[in-house]
């Protein structure tokens, strides 16, 4: 693979972006007929296709314990087909519930589970094609779906990564600059209006005194992301409204 | 702004699943800035300035680009010329190396356009839009990389039309490649551009186009995947061949066609090219392996299986060595200085065969201790440099290669596949920084096999548990059954003399006059009374073998409340003992000797000099009891009268007297620094309690061999052979003495009428030193295993018989004499029937390689510390001078000995490439000197005792009528002590030439005649002329050695020994000396 530098000394990355600039994000909600809500996102080429179902009655009865306010089940699937070497992963694979257990607590902090007791949202991810940034996309896939879907939450939950070569912060970290070596590589996700942080992770190391510049950078991020998803949902909103008055008519 | 956004297909070879495609995705934009200083259109130049990149100039009135074939060919040219400038290097040229791998060249040009006075820049034509490709279905990338090169050449034609700057492309490749366009592009020819602006590169163009005629440098030739393949052949070329199957391997061995050896490596080094392999055959000449790839794969130690070459083919006839060495470091260059060659033939012809290794039976692979060598392509894959230099070089993962960079780490090698140039391992564990007192002794335990760190060399608990009790408020004593039991002596006068300091006492002497003549015991600390055989003790101790003595700490064999306190024979303590009583006559024959255990009580424990203070009649000696003194007295002085009649015997029976390099350090207790170092002392009672102790060794294994005639633990010392003394016989020739070594006799007389002669102490203690060095090593061994007892003599010591017996507390070997002695005397309670034959054989094997392990680690620790005290001395900023003699003559200089510190160091005088490297300080004896060489000498010639260099005629100091300088073996030098910074390894010391002042006289010393009957001479003669010599051979001295002040001891010691031993020879040469100063 290729061993060029990550962040060359003119100040561009591998993929020929700066290093504050996003990649092409492309997103529609309502893909799917049969979910509740569903939404497709691209970022680069990382492509995640989400569907939301529910609010509706909990399947597991153990759910029920939690009477007062809805749970959320989030299942997360890799596509065999997702890298270019064919990987099958297994359902208990860790890696896989992580991601969804991550995906899982973000939302509960956001979605105003007091409105739907008794009943349960559940929200599958499918993850179509991986070049670096999993989370960031699941996350902000499953908020246009959930959005789609009609389900009153706090304020969207925009998620985005950041990471650090040579003291400079690089915004949106594709497949090759994730896998590469002294690459720490953050996830934030924020509710815009707010500013608030719903999600932070991070597996490396990173100095703390830069820690601040790169969430900083995230944040900003996030903030290019959530016109995205505005747009989306503006889109998607349209287009019902087309529908409407077609049948209206 | 971005804009497009493509995808690009790649395909690769994985390992799990063939080929698989990979898409990346890029984004075109159009900001990308043209980065020329004049340029007004292109905003984003300040950002490049603002980044610290170099901008073209436009002074220089033309851009050049050149494209992949000279970027890939000509790196090196483009790298190292900075005539070259402004150069445009295309993304399209990166993408291409990148393409086929080439991380280095594109590396370098990195480095080129960093340069801020190359004025060079990396131009990203890729993916800016108006320089980029679009689509280029199905053409060859290497069309489409020309294609991609000369759009980018014209956007700058374009972009630049105002500034009246004219765009080169620079390429190999034929015209017809570009497009014949009339956008006032030049394409040249890298050469005609070299001849047209910068002829004087020409030379160097050419022997770059010279060292890449073959290779596959230029990329263009190839497409990527074309490549690729060939370098996957050409790396299966360069694969170590396949060893022979076990089959024919075992058919080889039978039948004669490959001989079966354990190989030793040296490492290529100065002279040695490539590395060589030695398997020594005890029948038959030496097998010796040259190259990497008729080593093929084997380390030191192997077990290998080797096929002879017929005589006159070497092995590189056979296999090309295949490995390019393109991972060499400047680490490696540095280390030079230190490395001085082979040693010189001496003339006799050593019959060897050349052969290739086929198949290896056994690895003695064990963990090493490694260095990182730094790659500045990072990653997780590095390569670990052993400290050992015979071991290769080892492939390991390790994710922060800057955790380990500065520091020794341990790694195993876990295999060596035949396409892989080094071997594969992984990273055990990281140990301290190099340099660091703590990981240098972990480096000598770890290398010596002696433990994985210094913390694993305490003792187990099951160990500990067996430990009899022995505290203050109940100090152990010995039991009524143990007292019955024995011979108590404690009545006896018995003493101990050891070294100041000594906690582990194992020998105490007793010595009285009894009716008949003297009653004289050795009496041994009795540690089997508490090491039982199969305890936990008892293998541990076996596994340890003996107990490790660096130069600031040690290594116990047996635990501390054993070894210092319950076995240690303290004064004024029952101790249990083994004890050996002879009845001697007057005239010191033994009527009758006695072996058993006793029970004594020790009067007092003396160190060696207070020993030799009673012994040299003084009285009152601090530390002493007074009442006690002249007892001890008496003992001492008629002991030393018996050892010295019994020494005697020895001696005319061909006792050797040999040198040793011990060195004593002082430290400071707080700070750890050295404080002190200097050789051991010699007293004559060392040599009296060293003779009390061969005595009973020697008595010992004669009693032990008589019962157990096939099980007995001896140890002897084969006689080396004559081809052996060669080196010394010459050198000593040189100096007037003959040397005859056909028995140990012969060669002690010798000796001994050197040490009688010479007015040098130095020259006899390295006279003494290079026959130990020609002498094989004592080693232990069962008697069973010998034809008879011919084969047990003792070479150094002239003994039929001799063993370990003295000093059980730190050598396993003793613990198993004690053993057999007791059982021979059938006083045991553990019964050694288990210490059969071929126990002990196999046990006597292990212990000589631990104790020969162990010996290694003790000399390489006082290397540490000797290498530590000049830096610690250079560091306050002194110039380290001494006066040094030379000890060996070398291939590319000399080795030194430097009597103040017991350094032996090298003094390098030619380099790698053969240039005569003889610091001006030589002659001007200026410390300031030592980096200047003199130039343009010559005839470096270098023989087995002398080395000589012709000087050029314009050298200042030039004298003496002779145009040549000679080094012969124990001339006198003065040398300047230096350590060698380098990061790999225990820092060595190096030594430079400051003056050879006093080696003058020397010189002329040895072409003369020996004139031994001539020495003789009147002391009043000489010394009311040698006042006035010394006084100004003193002068001279210090003026030579201004910056350090000359240790008095030296001084007395060099004067007293002159004073001695009147040499006629000096009183001529002092007058010689100051006829010449006169003039």
């Amino acid at each position: 693979m290729s061993r060029q530098e990550l962040l060359s000394p003119e100040g561009l990355r591998i993929d020929g972006r700066r290093a504050n600039e996003l990649r092409r994000i492309a997103c529609k909600a309502s893909v799917l007929n049969t979910a509740d809500g569903s939404a497709y996102y691209e970022q680069g080429n990382t492509k995640v296709l989400v569907a939301v179902f529910g609010p509706r009655e909990p399947r597991q009865r153990t759910a029920l314990q939690q009477h007062d306010q809805a749970i959320i089940n989030v299942e997360f699937n890799v596509a065999p087909f997702s890298t270019s070497e064919r990987r099958k992963r297994s359902k208990g694979d860790k890696r896989l519930l992580e991601i969804s257990s991550f995906v899982r607590q973000t939302f509960e902090g956001a979605v105003q589970r007091g409105v739907y007791p008794r009943s349960q949202i559940d929200i599958y991810v499918h993850l179509l094609q991986h070049d670096g940034g999993m989370l960031e996309a699941c996350v902000n896939a499953a908020t246009l779906a959930l959005v789609d879907a009609g389900i009153s939450m706090d304020d969207y939950v925009c998620a985005c990564t950041a990471g650090l070569v040579d003291e400079q912060p690089l915004l949106d970290l594709n497949g090759q600059e994730e896998s590469a070596i002294n690459m720490p590589g953050l996830t934030v996700a924020v509710l815009p209006r707010n500013g608030s942080i719903a999600l932070l992770q991070m597996e490396s190391k990173i100095h703390a005194t830069k820690l601040d510049d790169v969430m900083q950078l995230a944040i900003e991020g996030c903030k290019h992301i959530h016109k995205k998803l505005d747009e989306a949902v503006l889109a998607a909103a349209n287009d019902l409204a087309v529908k409407l008055n077609n049948s209206v008519q | 702004m971005l804009s497009v956004r493509t995808q690009s297909v790649t395909f690769r070879r994985s390992k799990r699943q063939g080929m698989t495609m990979s898409v990346t995705e890029r984004y075109a934009r159009d900001d990308i800035p043209c980065a020329l200083d004049a340029c007004t259109r292109c905003p984003m130049n300040a950002r490049l300035v603002a980044n610290g990149v170099a901008l073209l100039s436009k002074n220089y009135g033309r851009i050049v680009v050149p494209d992949c074939s000279v970027v890939s060919r000509y790196i090196a040219l483009l790298e190292q010329e900075c005539a070259l400038q402004n150069m445009v290097f295309c993304q399209t040229a990166i993408d291409a190396l990148d393409r086929r791998n080439r991380t280095r060249t594109i590396r370098n040009v990195r480095r080129v356009a960093a340069d801020m006075a190359r004025t060079s820049v990396v131009f990203s034509n890729e993916i800016f839009t108006e320089t980029r490709l679009g689509d280029m279905h199905g053409m060859p990338w290497v069309d489409r990389d020309i294609k991609a090169i000369y759009q980018a050449a014209e956007w700058y034609q374009r972009h630049l039309n105002m500034h009246d700057i004219s765009v080169i492309i620079l390429t190999l490749k034929d015209h017809t490649h570009y497009p014949n366009t009339n956008s006032g592009i030049a394409v040249w020819y890298f050469a005609d551009y070299l001849a047209a602006y910068h002829p004087q590169l020409l030379e160097h163009y050419r022997s770059v186009e010279q060292a890449t005629l073959d290779g596959d440098m230029d990329i263009t030739t190839k497409s990527p995947a074309q490549y690729a393949q060939a370098r996957l052949q050409a790396k299966a070329q360069n694969q170590y061949t396949a060893y022979y199957s076990p089959a024919d391997i075992e058919e080889g061995l039978r039948n004669g066609t490959l001989v079966r050896g354990k190989i030793r490596i040296l490492p290529a080094s100065n002279l040695r090219s490539e590395s060589q392999g030695i398997i020594e055959r005890s029948d038959g000449a030496d097998i010796v392996v040259s190259g990497r790839a008729a080593l093929n794969r084997a380390c030191t130690g192997d077990l290998v299986v080797v096929k002879l070459l017929a005589a006159g083919t070497s092995s590189e006839d056979v296999a090309r060595d295949a490995v390019d060495s393109d991972d060499e470091d400047e680490e490696e260059l540095a280390v030079e200085q230190v490395d001085v060659g082979d040693e010189t033939p001496v003339g006799v012809i050593e019959l060897s065969v050349n052969g290739v290794v086929v198949g290896i039976t056994e690895r003695k692979w064990r963990p090493f201790v490694a260095t990182l060598q730094i790659d500045e392509a990072g990653g997780m894959r590095h390569l670990a440099v052993p400290v050992d230099a015979s071991v290769p070089k080892i492939r390991f993962h390790y994710p922060d290669p800057s955790a380990i960079a500065d520091r020794y780490f341990v790694v195993a090698i876990d295999e060596w596949p035949a396409d892989s140039q080094y071997p594969q391992g992984h990273f055990i564990r990281a140990l301290g920084k190099i340099g660091a007192l703590d990981a240098e002794i972990d480096t000598i335990l770890i290398e010596r096999q002696i433990a994985v760190s210094q913390s694993a060399l305490g003792f187990s608990e099951a160990s500990l548990r067996e430990m009899p009790e022995d505290s203050a408020a109940n100090p152990w004593a010995p039991s009524a059954s143990d007292i019955s039991d024995r011979r108590d002596l404690r009545d006896t006068l018995v003493f101990s003399i050891d070294p100041k300091g000594s906690q582990d006492i194992d020998d105490a002497i007793s010595m009285r006059r009894t009716r008949e003549g003297f009653e004289l015991g050795v009496h041994i600390a009795d540690v089997t009374q508490f090491v039982h055989p199969g305890s936990a003790t008892d293998k541990e101790a076996c596994a340890r073998g003996t107990t490790v003595y660096l130069a600031d700490r040690r290594f116990n064999m047996i635990p501390e409340i054993l070894s210092e306190r319950i076995c240690s024979l303290r004064s004024n303590c029952d101790r249990l003992a083994v004890s050996v009583i002879w009845n001697l006559d007057s005239n010191y024959k033994v009527t009758r000797t006695w072996y058993g255990r006793t029970v004594i009580r020790s009067a007092c424990e003396m160190f060696y000099e207070q020993a030799q203070a009673l012994l040299d009649g003084q009285r009152n000696i601090q530390g002493l009891d007074r009442k006690l003194e002249g007892q001890l007295a008496e003992s001492i002085i008629e002991l030393t009268k018996a050892m010295r009649v019994l020494r005697e015997h020895r001696r005319q029976a061909g006792a050797l007297e040999l040198a040793s390099t011990e060195v004593k350090f002082a430290f400071d207790p707080q700070t750890h620094a050295i404080t002190e170092a200097a050789p051991k002392a010699s007293l004559e009672i060392h040599r009296v309690i060293e003779e009390a102790m061969v005595f009973a060794n020697a008595a010992v294994a004669r009693r032990i061999h008589r019962s157990f005639p096939k099980a007995a633990l001896l140890r002897r010392h084969k006689s080396p052979t004559l081809e052996r003394f060669e080196r010394l016989r010459r050198a000593a020739q040189s100096r007037g003495f003959s040397v005859d070594c056909a028995t140990n006799a012969s060669l002690a007389q010798s000796l001994q009428k050197i040490t009688n002669a010479a007015s040098d102490p130095d020259l006899v203690f390295l006279a003494k030193s290079m026959a130990t060095l020609a002498m094989q090593e004592a080693d232990y061994f069962a008697t069973g295993d010998c034809a008879g007892t011919s084969e047990f003599a003792h070479y150094g010591l002239a003994l039929e018989f001799y063993t370990h017996f003295t000093s059980p507390i730190r050598r396993y070997a003793d613990i198993i004499v004690h053993r057999q002695l007791l059982d021979a005397l059938a006083d045991s309670k553990d019964s050694c029937l288990a210490e059969s034959r071929a126990w002990v054989s196999t046990t006597a094997a292990r212990l000589n390689e631990r104790n020969r392990q162990s010996k290694i680690a003790q000399r390489e620790s006082t290397e540490l510390f000797q290498s530590r005290y000049v830096s610690q001395l250079t560091a306050s900023g002194q110039h380290v001078i001494a006066d040094g003699v030379v000890a060996e003559v070398r291939t590319n200089g000399l080795i030194v000995y430097v009597p103040r510190f017991g350094i032996r160091g090298p003094v390098h005088l030619r380099d790698k490439s053969g240039h005569i490297r003889l610091p001006l300080s030589t002659l001007s004896g200026k410390v300031r000197d030592v980096d200047t060489y003199i130039d343009s000498c010559s005839d470096f010639q270098a023989d087995a005792e002398q080395l000589a260099i012709r000087l050029p005629i314009n050298v200042p100091g030039f004298h003496l009528g002779s145009p040549k300088l000679r080094f012969a073996v124990f001339d006198h030098v003065k040398v300047l002590l230096r350590v060698l910074e380098t990061r790999r390894r225990r820092p060595p010391v190096y030594l430079t030439l400051v003056s050879r002042a006093s080696t003058n006289a020397k010189a002329y010393h040895s072409t003369l005649p020996p004139l031994d009957n001539l020495f003789k001479m009147s002391a009043a003669m000489y010394k009311s002329k040698s006042t006035k010599a010394q006084s100004d051979n003193k002068a001279d001295v210090d003026t030579a050695a201004n910056q350090e002040p000359r240790p008095a001891a030296v001084v007395a010691a060099a004067t007293s020994t002159k004073k001695k031993k009147v040499d006629l020879y000096a009183v001529l040469e002092k007058f010689r000396e100051l006829s010449l100063l006169e003039k």
